[in-house]
């Protein structure tokens, strides 16, 4: 069971992946993580943990940055270009400033030095396991839309949609959970505080929006709805639109 | 008479290292690093330069899996020398860079030796 002085508690189910070519550290680390409860897979090779991320769901993944088959920099920005979006804690016995940014722009969540002290392995676990993982990416695409969180911008093809907050709001739960059927009643807690006052067909109204703004601009993607269950973003068939 | 400061670091190392396997890497990391030493001095100018990056590749490791296994002296004494091997100037020649990585590897060992004798 997770050791409850580590905060870990409740995710003790979580499995994570370790790739690491280093036989000692990988060693290390997985008996740390086992020690906390979680069930570990173990990797050397980029390929290897490519292929494992396609089948498993990882609530984590440690990744060390010099691999023997491919720079650890090029593994994370390929989880991340197909759509795994499983927190990713860097292991880089490179101390340099340009190495860590490089690491983080490519999509990884934190970092840890070589050589580390457990408890600070175990510390940045626990941080990364505690983040809600769909709120850290950014910069998120599905067909030809792309959003960037840090712009709050929408464009399709390379032209901004035109969307009040709300609606950028909308459109991007609907991004990020695409393919997936995403109910009202979250939608309305993502979209409204407390304090807020919804009318009953406010949503309607900014998925109504939402819908003629990707429309009006090509989007490859639209917005579905099933009756009395929610919404979906899917990817409109080639000659659909 | 062990002295409690090594006391505690034996424990520090049992738990990081609790099968006692670490101390067989650094001696077999040690024998490797000798040997490469060994053609770089004596082979063929290709060889040394793929020798070079053997040893490069080795000091990495080593760096970051020391310390990170109690062996501060030796991630110290091997991050130098891969950062002195990563430092060699473009167009010189891996036997040309021969001597400060000697001096550089030669620390390593010691190093190395210093802290298996420690384990003992």
């Amino acid at each position: 069971m997770a050791n409850d002085s580590t905060g870990l508690s409740g995710v003790s189910q979580a499995r994570i992946l370790v790739v690491e070519d280093d036989r000692d550290v990988a060693g290390l680390v997985r008996r740390e993580l086992v020690s906390l409860g979680f069930t570990v897979d173990a990797v050397e090779f980029a390929e290897d943990a490519l292929l494992a991320a396609r089948d498993t769901f990882y609530a984590l993944m440690i990744i060390d940055l010099g691999l023997p088959d491919r720079d650890g920099l090029d593994l994370v920005r390929e989880m991340r270009s197909r759509s795994i979006e499983a927190p990713i804690l860097m292991l880089t016995a490179r101390n340099r400033v340009e190495d860590r940014v490089t690491g983080l722009s490519c999509g990884a969540d934190d970092y840890l030095v070589k050589p580390f002290a457990v408890p600070e392995l175990r510390a940045r676990v626990t941080a990364l396991l505690r983040r809600p993982s769909r709120i850290r990416d950014n910069h998120l695409s599905v067909a030809n839309i792309v959003i960037d969180r840090d712009s709050l911008e929408a464009v399709v093809d390379g032209g901004m949609l035109p969307l009040a907050l709300k609606q950028f709001q909308l459109l991007e739960l609907l991004v990020r959970r695409k393919n997936h059927m995403t109910p009202k009643r979250m939608i309305e807690e993502t979209l409204y505080g407390f304090a807020d006052e919804v009318s009953t067909n406010s949503i309607e109204a900014q998925i109504y929006k939402l819908r003629q703004a990707l429309r009006a601009a090509g989007a490859e993607a639209t917005i579905e709805t099933r009756r009395g269950i929610g919404y979906r973003l899917v990817e409109l068939k080639p000659g659909a639109q | 008479m062990m002295t409690n400061k090594k006391i505690v670091r034996r424990i520090d190392l049992a738990l990081l290292d609790p099968d006692g396997a670490f101390p067989e890497r650094l001696t077999a990391d040690r024998a490797m690093l000798v040997a490469w030493l060994g053609d770089m001095q004596t082979g063929a100018p290709e060889a040394g330069e793929e020798r070079l990056k053997q040893i490069a590749t080795l000091s990495h490791r080593l760096a970051g899996a020391a310390g990170t296994f109690g062996h501060a002296d030796v991630s110290d004494a091997a991050l130098a020398l891969e950062e002195l091997i990563l430092e060699r100037p473009r167009g010189q020649s891996a036997s040309a860079w021969l001597d400060p990585v000697r001096q550089a590897a030669d620390k390593l060992v010691r190093t190395l030796d210093e802290s298996l004798l420690a384990e003992r």
